[in-house]
Formats: C-alpha cells, sequence, structure tokens
C-alpha cells in the first residue's frame, strides 16, 4: 500500500504505550495493530479524529503517502 | 403484501429458531438418507450374492395389441409385469414406458451397474445434506458469509447441475439393458430401491444455476465483510 501509517513514531515521539492509546479511543490492541502493521483497508473518521486529539497532531503526522 | 412485512419484521430471534428448526429437520433427514445407503448397501451384496432369489419358473411374454399392453405372466398365471404403450415398428417392439423387473441373479454384470449407479445417486444426496448441515451450523454461529459457505454452496451448485445428465444417462443405460434382460424378467427388491428414488428432486438444471448464482452473491458478501472487519 502506498499509504503508510506512522503512529509507532508519533507514540514514540509523545512516549507512550500503543495499550494506552488503545484504550484511550476505544479500540482493541489486535485493531490497533492491524493499523500500525498497514494491513488495514481504511480508517473511520471518528477514528482518526480521536487519535489526533489523544495525540495533539494532525492527520498528516500520521498518514504519510509514498509512491511504490 | 402481509407475507413481505412478515419477512421484514421477523425478529432475529424468529430466524434463529426458524434456522434451529430446519436444522433439526436437515439432521434427520441425513442420518434417514445414510440409513437408506447401507440397507441399499446391504441389498447389492445380498443380490450379489445370490441370498435373495425371486426367480420362480420360465415365464411366458403376452403381447395384447387392442389394450395397448404387454403381460408378461408366469407358470401359476399370476401377473408379473405389465408393459405400457408399446408400438410395433418395423416388427420391432418399441417399448416406451417400462414398469419390469428383473433377475439379477444371472446378470452380475447388470448388478454391479446399478450397484455403481445406486452409490452415486445416495452419495450425491448425503453430500449435499452434508454441505447443507455446515451452512446452517455456520448460520448458528453467526458467520454466515465465510469462505466454507461459498465452497459449499458451490458444490452443491455443481452437483444439482451436473446430476441433470448424468440421470439422463443413466435413465437411459438402465432402460436400454432392461430391453435386453425383459423376457427374462423377475421382481428385485433391489432393483425398486434404484429406481423409484429416480433422484427425486435433484432432477434440473435451473436450481443448479440459481444456487451457483447465490454463491457469488455470497462471495460479495464475503469480500465486503473482510472490507469491514479490516475497517478501524
Amino acid at each position: 500500500m502506498a499509504i503508510i501509517v506512522n503512529i509507532d513514531v508519533m507514540l514514540a515521539k509523545r512516549k507512550m504505550a500503543s495499550k494506552e492509546l488503545a484504550e484511550k479511543i476505544d479500540i482493541t490492541l489486535a485493531n490497533l495493530s492491524i493499523l500500525k502493521t498497514g494491513k488495514a483497508k481504511a480508517i473511520r473518521f471518528s477514528t482518526l479524529e480521536a487519535i489526533c486529539s489523544y495525540l495533539e497532531c494532525q492527520p498528516g503526522d500520521i498518514l504519510e503517502f509514498k509512491k511504490d | 403484501m402481509f407475507i413481505n412485512k412478515y419477512l421484514l419484521y421477523l425478529s432475529k430471534q424468529a430466524m434463529k429458531n426458524l434456522t434451529l428448526i430446519i436444522c433439526k429437520i436437515i439432521k434427520a433427514i441425513y442420518y434417514l438418507s445414510i440409513g437408506c445407503f447401507l440397507l441399499l448397501t446391504i441389498f447389492g451384496i445380498l443380490t450379489l450374492t445370490n441370498l435373495i432369489s425371486t426367480n420362480d419358473g420360465d415365464h411366458k411374454f403376452i403381447l395384447d395389441y387392442k389394450l395397448n399392453k404387454a403381460i408378461v405372466i408366469n407358470q401359476n398365471g399370476k401377473n408379473y409385469s405389465e408393459l405400457e404403450n408399446f408400438k410395433v415398428f418395423d416388427s420391432q417392439i418399441i417399448i416406451e414406458k417400462v414398469k419390469v423387473s428383473y433377475n439379477l441373479k444371472n446378470q452380475t454384470n447388470l448388478g454391479l451397474l446399478l450397484i455403481f449407479f445406486a452409490f452415486i445417486v445416495y452419495g450425491t444426496v448425503i453430500l449435499i445434506l452434508k454441505s447443507l448441515l455446515r451452512i446452517l451450523y455456520q448460520i448458528k454461529n453467526n458467520d454466515p458469509f465465510s469462505l466454507s459457505t461459498i465452497k459449499d454452496i458451490r458444490l452443491i451448485g455443481f452437483i444439482i447441475l451436473f446430476i441433470t445428465p448424468l440421470s439422463i444417462i443413466i435413465d437411459f443405460c438402465v432402460k436400454f439393458i432392461l430391453i435386453d434382460v425383459i423376457l427374462d424378467n423377475n421382481f428385485s427388491i433391489f432393483h425398486n430401491f434404484v429406481y423409484h428414488f429416480d433422484l427425486l428432486f435433484l432432477n434440473s438444471i435451473f436450481p443448479g444455476l440459481i444456487i451457483l448464482i447465490l454463491a457469488e452473491v455470497f462471495k460479495s458478501g464475503f469480500e465486503l465483510k473482510k472490507e469491514q472487519e479490516l475497517t478501524i
């Protein structure tokens, strides 16, 4: 996929564990790991909004486009 | 109109109960057909090993042109078989509707062939029921759109699609052989078993095609479900 999810980087910057994030934005750890490994086919705006508001960043900080 | 409303507002619990009832019915039919299969095997073996013998003397073959009927009579004068709707064409008798039975005692090859056909028929029925049961279990477990369901539906569709040409071939073969042994006929339980079943509800191409289309619908449903699961 040409879209890369950089949640790992943002979590490292904020010094947070992924478990904590999963609990705060109310998704399961399994789903968060699907998102991190790039297996996810789509992301809901509500999920994106929750991640952005909790990590205090822009969607552009999380998502990145790279040509194959 | 009312049915439409009823179908729309059928609650989830009611649907589940319906599924359970259908599951039970199909389970019963499944075990019944397995029983028939076993019975058939036993009868087949018995007829092949000459344990069941119903041959009792010579037979007369009488053609009645006025009644358009041929009667096979045994020595006691009792009616044995009736052949209806025969035609005489170039001094050959063509029989359209055959209601005959015959003796398998001297026809080991025929017996084997009939056993083979019977195994095909009952085997397909059992296969269909088994996959139907698997689909119903999947519905019970709230996972109807799965790969195994699609596979099962496709299997059922293909079986029903290809059973029609097969049944025509079996029909042709059996009639062809029967005309040969018509004068040497006798009653056999085994023959009744094979022929009166007559592929019952399987005998059509249209249901097969509809079921194959249904499998495609399930496939697109499965893809939608996968996408839904991977949306976070």
